[in-house]
């Protein structure tokens, strides 16, 4: 299961968050952001959430306002794609607790930090619920110490 | 600027006590969401007031400001800015000692460090410092950084240092690594060799998330070269043995799916645990897996009756899917079901319900589903349904209430019609008259706009031409394999279509097809028998003259543009189709349309002389309106006489030149006759709006009176080009100035021979004779794709030496202008020789000469034989020799009827035979289909290969770059530990023998150039050979790799792909290829 981009994207067609696993150039970003966009957002709530984008698939889920959409390679488990956006909504929903999408927008940072513990290059390295959170937590911590013993010197 | 560090300094002391420090970022998401409300103009000034102060922030010295820029940047990144001019500021945040900072660092560094060479030197030291760091969220942060950003230089000098965190204490830390290992293994296959145990080690770690990222690992590699992993086996079965994950499970799976590729015989072994899996689980994601694996791992054959049953269990399962209603579920069901379909094709009628599930899909409203559906639907069809699918599929092409369809799938759904009805040489047709219609519909719904929605939205052109040019195909196929149903293409397609304006506006590439079908069979043109209750002959008699109305009312609407200008019209009422013709920019279109028009002309002449002749020879009337028609065709023609495309030009002055000819051979006193003709005519069309202006009124006045309904018709036909639907009044309208005449046309035409002798007159050879003979010589079969390849090359055909050693010396310019004045006429010296008489007569007035003349030609052909600029009737062109060989033909009475022809042909033709259907209630009618004639000896597949590995090649920026593993081989390695250490300097030790050696090896094997310029950097010094010795010498167990194989000592060696070049992160991947490669390794 290798995944090569992840962004989120509102109702309105604007991105929330974006994550390339593949080194490509802005442009070409922007192409495949907004070929994207209208093609999902065209779609109809009880269509499939899978279509296939140039050789690979894209998988899409929409969670309130906001549409998770992967890229994944044309063989890989699309049932599988959709749980991994699920796994990460989840984990959003109990790190911000309740998630929408204004914590996303204004703390985009941390989802990313999620995301990063979640999945590694595209790849998922971590399928324990738990463990993400674990990470992410003990590294909020780890900022903060810093913070404190700044302050304290 | 103090400021500035006293304001961060403050925010910074207040973050511990929940006041967030990131003020400033806060205010640009603000400023973001406010100022995109306003307009887009005052957004982007916004931004870009924003980019100039994060720029000023960043040149601070304040690292606090500097990360806070960073991340503000990060931010506008996600809107499609680039950032990557900050890449060094980024790197400084990075190596901040604050981890708050650092982490923003990495978070920006993911999202923007690309390929740049200099920066990444100075990041490469920082990972290092970062991945030796004590404390582990550092380690892992890193970890992370590595494995998006690597390139091939970063991750030959980070190798070492990742490799060691996979012994690292805390199973978080060994589970980054080992992903990142992946990373660097794909840019550095150098390091897989040497590491490859390291990794197999990791399936005993104890963790079971390491294991996990393991297994990821070795599953992807294996999807590049499953061969290195199959003596591990029994390890990852064991693990799937043990586990409760699922996506472990899924993983492992996915693995079996590559190994079961290149080793059969696990099949055995893992199967029965896979289908209990199927039928323990309840995760649909583990059962759509384990169907993928069966499927994709080549477990199925379609051979054996086990693998059968194997199938059933697994469509079982898909058929849940299709219960839960669920639109995904739906959907890999979907895919899942065709791909084992592909498989066992039976199984579409043969297990309950598959069918119907696939015609659902057929009908789903999601695109996407009847899209994949559509892929599969030709299994669908045997012939008793055939009628059934294809009308689904057409009504697929009928807009619902508010959607239109999309273009592509207009194409999409054009195509496979097209390629379910055509299957074997169209089997499966039952009726061609059903299939016609058919065809129709599908031009109707998809090129031309439909009546019922007045919208504007019309095809684009490049759909329309694609779906043009494949129906126009499918025509001009069927006319030339089915000789039955030619009639019917003509009378209820062609004709129509010609004078549809529409046509020619929206698709004119359909025309080329029907030009050229119109053309070629006029001859057939036969109006369908529906009503023929009166006297059978007198019928036939009749509508043969009928089709001669329609002939000409077709030659009229294409030729008659002039009318309209006489007329003083701005706007072509009458003949839009004939004006637009002229100025068409479709070449392809006029070039068919040429040749066609003449043909036609020559059908219509065949038919006077049918109809209205006596002993050869035609009224005085029916003379002239010939006359008419040539001089409408010539007139025609010359708008193309300066044509921009030559070919149209070209072809267009050659048959003036030919027409001209014949007019003048009528010897028309004077053009006084045809002048009047042609007044007649526009008369007729000058009055036409009027007329119709009193029809009208009649009409609203007494709307009953049946008497004038006849005329009704032809006025409102003519005017509109429209189909017409009375044969009666077509007769009449198509020819309007003869329209007179027409009642008693058959009168006329029996008894005028006899009262009106002396105005007879013998239409000229040139017309009666020669014209028709350039088209009925030969008759045209269909032939096989590729067959004309096959035709040998003659013996004696020299196209090496060249024709003209002295180019210019023998021209003088005497010679060239005899040369061209009776180059036309060259043509016909064969006949001279071998002809009678009364046929050379013909040609006398301009080439009989005395024996002398002859000979002095004869001289003269000689000297010009070697002249490069004088194209000779023997050694020339194929068409100045092919058309002297027709003449010869026509002097033999040989020329084929209609009839002879499908006589001919049902000589190599399959006969289909009767059957009955009963849905839509189809007669099958008995009809010839010729079949394609081919030139045996010639490999079909051989000459289509090419083309295909051709296709292969697509590209993709989003793909992993992963082609560094293909060639990617253990074994190789394996046997030469003596020849190179591991310490050996790969990167710089050439060895010239070797490096030729492989070259030449790999040219064997096929390699792609760009490859081998890869090897120069590469180290040299394993034997390709020696391996290559060793695998012959397994060549028996090849299946078993042997205990060598998968020995661990792996260094460098060969490897022809270790470090590609530094632009190659974003390389394109070749996955295909892989395979070829690896067998050739194999073996």
């Amino acid at each position: 299961m290798s995944i090569q981009f992840l962004f989120l994207l509102s109702r309105q067609g604007k991105v929330r968050l974006s994550k390339w696993y593949e080194t490509i150039s802005q442009k070409e970003k922007g192409k495949i952001t907004r070929e994207l966009s209208t093609l999902i957002l065209s779609r109809r709530a009880k269509m499939c959430n899978v279509l296939e984008y140039k050789d690979m698939k894209i998988v899409y889920r929409r969670y309130a306002s906001l549409f998770f959409i992967i890229g994944i390679e044309s063989g890989d488990n699309e049932l599988l794609a959709l749980e991994i956006i699920h796994r990460f909504v989840e984990q959003m929903d109990k790190l911000y607790g309740n998630v929408c999408e204004l914590d996303i927008i204004f703390g985009f940072d941390k989802a990313y930090h999620i995301l990063d513990e979640l999945l590694i290059d595209g790849f998922v390295q971590e399928s324990s619920k738990k463990e993400v959170l674990r990470r992410v937590a003990q590294q909020d911590e780890l900022e903060n110490m810093d913070e404190f013993d700044h302050i304290l010197a | 600027m103090s400021f500035q560090l006293q304001n961060s300094e403050v925010l910074a002391r207040l973050k511990p006590f929940g006041i967030s420090f990131e003020k400033s970022l806060t205010d640009l998401i603000k400023g973001i969401r406010q100022h995109s409300k306003d307009s887009p103009e005052s957004l982007s000034t916004f931004l870009d007031v924003v980019i100039q102060e994060c720029k000023t922030e960043l040149s601070t010295t304040d690292l606090e400001t500097k990360a806070m820029a960073v991340l503000k940047l990060a931010y506008l990144e996600m809107f499609g800015f680039d950032m990557s001019w900050c890449n060094f500021q980024i790197l400084e945040v990075m190596s901040s000692a604050k981890f708050q900072q650092k982490r923003i660092g990495y978070l920006a560094a993911i999202q923007s460090f690309k390929n740049e060479q200099d920066l990444l030197i100075l990041a490469t030291n920082q990972f290092k410092k970062d991945l030796n760091s004590h404390n582990h969220t550092e380690i892992g942060l890193a970890l992370s950084g590595i494995a998006t950003i690597v390139t091939p230089n970063l991750s030959k000098d980070i190798n070492d240092d990742v490799l060691m965190k996979l012994s690292h204490s805390k199973p978080y830390i060994r589970k980054k690594a080992i992903l990142a290992m992946y990373k660097i293994f794909l840019q550095y296959p150098e390091s897989l060799r040497v590491n490859f145990q390291r990794i197999i080690d990791m399936l005993d770690d104890t963790d079971v998330s390491v294991v996990s990222a393991t297994v990821n690992v070795i599953c992807e590699i294996s999807k590049k070269n499953p061969n290195i992993f199959i003596n591990y086996l029994p390890k990852f079965f064991t693990i799937l043995e043990d586990t409760k994950n699922n996506w472990l499970i899924i993983r492992i799976l996915k693995l079996f799916q590559s190994l079961s590729k290149v080793e059969p015989r696990m099949k055995k072994k893992i199967l029965p645990t896979i289908l209990d899996l199927i039928v323990r689980t309840q995760a649909s994601s583990l059962i759509y897996e384990c169907i993928n694996c069966i499927v994709n791992g080549n477990m199925l054959s379609p051979d054996s009756s086990k693998d059968k049953e194997t199938a059933k269990i697994c469509i079982k399962q898909i058929m849940d899917f299709f219960k839960t209603k669920d639109s995904n579920l739906k959907f890999v069901g979907l895919i899942a079901l065709i791909n084992i379909l592909k498989i066992f094709p039976v199984f579409m009628h043969k297990v309950d319900g598959v069918s119907a599930i696939i015609m659902d899909c057929l009908t789903d409203p999601d695109l996407i589903i009847k899209r994949k559906a559509l892929e599969i639907c030709h299994y669908l069809v045997q012939e008793d349904n055939i009628a059934e699918v294809v009308k689904v599929l057409l009504l697929q092409l009928i807009p619902s209430d508010m959607n239109s369809i999309p273009e592509t799938l207009k194409e999409e759904v054009t195509l496979k019609i097209l390629s379910i009805t055509s299957q074997d040489n169209y089997a499966n047709i039952p009726n061609f008259k059903w299939y016609i219609a058919v065809l129709k519909d599908i031009v109707n719904l998809t090129l031309l706009p439909l009546p019922s929605s007045s919208s504007s939205v019309t095809i684009s052109p490049a759909t329309a031409n694609t779906i043009a040019h494949e129906i126009g195909r499918e025509f001009k196929e069927l006319a030339t394999k089915v000789p039955s149903i030619r009639p019917d293409i003509l009378s209820k397609v062609i004709i129509d279509a010609v004078q549809d304006v529409r046509i020619l506006e929206i698709c004119p590439s359909l025309l080329r097809d029907f030009y050229w079908i119109m053309g070629e069979y006029i001859d057939e043109l036969k109006t369908p028998d529906d009503e023929d209750s009166d006297g059978e002959e007198n019928e036939t008699e009749h509508s043969s003259i009928v089709d001669l109305g329609k002939k000409i009312q077709i030659f009229n609407t294409i030729v008659n543009q002039d009318i309209d200008k006489i007329l003083g019209l701005s706007v072509n009422v009458n003949f839009p189709v004939s004006s637009k013709l002229i100025s068409l920019s479709d070449y392809e279109v006029q070039i068919v349309l040429v040749q066609a028009l003449v043909k036609l002309f020559s059908g219509i002449v065949s038919d006077y002389l049918i109809h209205y002749s006596a002993d050869g020879k035609l009224s005085a009337d029916k003379f002239n309106q010939i006359g008419y028609y040539l001089y409408k065709l010539i007139a025609f023609l010359s708008n193309w006489e300066h044509h921009t495309n030559f070919e149209v030009q070209e072809r267009a002055l050659s048959w003036l030149e030919f027409l001209k000819l014949s007019l003048e051979a009528m010897k028309f006193s004077d053009l006084a006759v045809i002048k009047e003709l042609e007044n007649d005519e526009v008369e007729y069309y000058r009055n036409l709006p009027k007329e119709k202006k009193e029809q009208d009124e009649d009409d609203s006045i007494s709307s009953e009176e049946e008497e004038n309904s006849g005329d009704d018709d032809e006025e409102e036909d003519e005017d509109s080009e429209d189909e017409s639907s009375d044969d009666n009044s077509l007769e009449v309208q198509a020819n309007p100035f003869s329209s007179e005449t027409n009642s008693e046309a058959l009168a006329e035409g029996m008894f005028e021979g006899e009262s009106l002798g002396s105005d007879q007159q013998n239409l000229p050879m040139l017309l009666t004779h020669i014209l028709p003979s350039f088209f009925k010589s030969y008759q045209l079969n269909p032939i096989a794709k590729n067959s004309q390849r096959k035709i040998p090359l003659p013996e004696d055909l020299d196209l090496e030496t060249p024709i003209n050693p002295l180019p210019f010396n023998s021209i003088s310019d005497d010679d060239e202008n005899d040369g061209f004045n009776n180059d036309e006429y060259d043509l016909f010296i064969v006949e001279e020789v071998s002809s009678p008489a009364e046929e050379t007569s013909l040609f006398s007035s301009s080439n009989r000469g005395s024996d002398e003349d002859l000979k002095k030609k004869k001289e003269r052909l000689e000297k010009l034989r070697d002249d490069p600029y004088y194209i000779g009737s023997k050694s020339g062109s194929k068409k100045s020799k092919s058309k002297s060989k027709r003449l010869l033909f026509v002097d033999d009475g040989n020329t084929p009827s209609p009839e002879n022809f499908s006589e001919h042909a049902s000589i190599n033709s399959n006969p289909i035979k009767e059957k009955k259907k009963k849905p839509l209630k189809l007669k099958k009618n008995k009809v010839v289909i010729l079949s394609e004639e081919t030139i045996e000896g010639g490999n079909k597949d051989e000459d289509i290969a090419p083309i295909k590995s051709k296709a292969k090649k697509r590209s993709n920026v989003l793909k992993i770059d992963s082609s560094n593993l293909d060639n990617f081989d253990l074994n190789s390695t394996a046997l030469s530990d003596s020849a190179s250490g591991l310490d050996k300097d790969y990167e710089y030790d050439i060895d010239l023998d070797e490096l030729r050696k492989k070259l030449a090896e790999s040219s064997q094997k096929e390699m792609v150039k760009k490859e081998k310029k890869d090897k120069k950097k590469k180290s040299t010094s394993t034997k390709k050979s020696s391996s290559k010795e060793k695998a012959s010498e397994e060549g028996t167990k090849t299946t078993k790799p042997s205990v060598l194989e998968s020995e661990p000592n792996l260094e460098a060696s060969k490897s022809p792909t270790t470090t590609t070049v530094e632009t190659n992160v974003i390389t394109i991947k070749k996955p295909k290829k892989s395979k070829k490669k690896k067998a050739a390794i194999i073996e």
